[in-house]
C-alpha cells in the first residue's frame, strides 16, 4: 500500500526535531535550567517546521518517481 | 470510584452522544444548520455542529462524576471547564464563522481554570531527559498555548467523513490509557468520557456521514488532548499523538498563503469513480492523495492508520523510554 510511504516519510518530522533538541539539551549543560529547557523547546519547534518541509519534498519525490 | 461505575458512565456518554447526534442530524437540517458534503457526487446537504452532542454527553457525565465525588477534585472541575469552554468557542465559530486569528486567544482563555488549578513553578516530563524545569512559564504560557495549539491542530486536520471523530478516539484513548497507568484520576475520567462520547458520535459521522462535528467537535477534541496531557504529566505523549495534525498545520502555515490555500486553489475534487484529486497546496491529506488513488473512505482509513501508528509510538515511548 503506497500510503504507508507517507507514514514512513513522516518519521523525519518525529526523529529530526527530537534528535536536534536532545543534542542542544546535552550541549547546553552549563546554562541555567530554565533557559536550557526553553532553548531546547524553541530548537524543537524550528526543527519540526523545517522537517515538515523535508517530509513534503519526500512525498513529492515519491509521487514524481511513481508517475514517470 | 469503582470500575463498574466508571464503565457505566462511559456507556452513558456513548449512548447520550449517539442519541443526541441522531436527533440533531435531522433537527439541524430542518433548522438550516448544515454544510455540503463536498467530497461526494452531488454534494449532499448534511447537518453541521454535531460536536454539540459530544459536548452534551461530556458535560452530563462529568456532572454525574462530580456529584459522585462531592466536587472535591478541583483538577477534574478545571479540566471539564476548559474543554467545555473550547466547545463553546467552537459553537460560536460554527454560528458566526469567526476569523482564524481570534480562535487561539479565545481557546487560550478557556484554559484559565486549568492555569488556576496548576498555578506554581513546574516542569515538563521528557523521555531520556527527565524533568524540563520551566518555572512559572508552565501555568502562564505552556498551559494556555498547549490548549490553544492542540485545539487548532485538530480543527485544521478535518473535512472528511469520520476523520475528526476517529482521530479523536484514537489519540484520546492512547492518552487515557497512559493516564490510567499513571493513576491520574481526573485525566483518566475526562479521557474515558470523551472517548466514549466521540465513539457514540462516530457511528453517525462515519462514511457516509449523517452529521459533521463542526468546530464544536474539533476544538473540544484538541482541548481534551491537551487537558489530559497537562493533568497527567503526559506532555511528550501528547506531542507524539499530535504529530499528524501538527504536520498538517505546519504545512499550511509555511505555505505561501497560510490558511488561504483552499481559497486560492479550491477544494479537493471527487471523480465519477469516487477517487479524490488534491488541489495544489501542501496538506497532510493531499500527501496521501498524491502517492496513490484514494476514495474518501480510503483516505480517512489511511490518516487514521497514521494516527494509530503515532498513538502506539506515544504509548511505547512513555512506557519503555523513561
Amino acid at each position: 500500500m503506497k500510503q504507508a510511504y507517507v507514514v514512513l516519510a513522516s518519521l523525519v518530522t518525529f526523529v529530526i526535531p527530537n534528535a536536534v533538541a536532545l543534542g542542544v539539551w546535552f550541549l547546553a549543560g552549563d546554562l541555567d535550567p530554565i533557559i536550557r529547557s526553553l532553548g531546547s523547546i524553541l530548537v524543537w519547534i524550528v526543527a519540526f517546521g523545517l522537517s515538515t518541509q523535508l517530509f513534503w519534498r519526500l512525498v513529492q519525490g515519491f509521487f514524481r518517481r511513481d508517475t514517470q | 470510584m469503582n470500575l463498574p461505575a466508571v464503565a457505566g458512565v462511559g456507556l452513558l456518554a456513548g449512548v447520550l452522544s449517539y442519541v443526541s447526534a441522531r436527533y440533531l442530524s435531522t433537527k439541524f437540517v430542518k433548522m438550516g444548520i448544515t454544510g455540503n458534503d463536498i467530497h461526494k457526487p452531488g454534494k449532499p446537504v448534511t447537518a453541521e455542529m454535531g460536536g454539540l452532542s459530544v459536548l452534551f454527553a461530556f458535560l452530563t457525565c462529568s456532572v454525574v462524576i462530580m456529584l459522585a465525588s462531592g466536587y472535591t477534585i478541583s483538577p477534574l472541575v478545571a479540566g471539564v471547564a476548559t474543554i467545555t469552554g473550547a466547545g463553546v468557542v467552537g459553537m460560536a465559530d460554527d454560528f458566526t464563522n469567526m476569523r482564524q486569528r481570534y480562535k487561539p486567544f479565545l481557546i487560550g482563555a478557556a484554559a484559565i481554570p486549568l492555569i488556576a488549578v496548576l498555578w506554581g513553578p513546574s516542569s515538563i516530563e521528557m523521555p531520556l531527559i527527565g524533568a524540563l524545569p520551566v518555572g512559572y512559564i508552565f501555568p502562564l504560557a505552556v498551559v494556555p498555548l498547549a490548549v490553544a495549539i492542540s485545539a487548532n491542530f485538530t480543527n485544521m486536520l478535518a473535512g472528511f467523513n469520520g476523520l475528526e471523530a476517529g482521530s479523536a478516539v484514537i489519540a484520546l484513548a492512547a492518552l487515557t490509557l497512559l493516564a490510567a497507568l499513571r493513576s491520574s484520576y481526573p485525566a483518566t475520567i475526562i479521557g474515558f468520557i470523551l472517548v466514549c462520547g466521540y465513539l457514540g458520535f462516530l457511528v453517525l459521522n462515519w462514511y457516509p456521514a449523517k452529521i459533521f462535528p463542526g468546530d464544536t467537535g474539533t476544538l473540544m477534541a484538541g482541548a481534551g488532548i491537551a487537558t489530559i496531557a497537562i493533568l497527567a504529566g503526559l506532555e511528550f505523549a501528547a506531542i507524539v499523538v499530535s504529530i499528524p495534525a501538527g504536520i498538517d498545520f505546519t504545512l499550511k502555515m509555511v505555505a505561501k498563503r497560510p490558511f488561504g490555500g483552499r481559497r486560492v486553489f479550491g477544494d479537493t475534487t471527487v471523480g465519477e469513480d469516487g477517487h479524490l484529486s488534491a488541489p495544489a497546496y501542501p496538506a497532510l491529506v493531499h500527501a496521501f492523495m498524491r502517492v496513490g488513488p484514494l476514495t474518501e473512505r480510503g483516505l480517512v482509513l489511511s490518516v487514521l492508520g497514521m494516527q494509530a501508528f503515532y498513538s502506539a509510538l506515544a504509548v511505547t515511548i512513555t512506557l519503555f523510554l523513561r
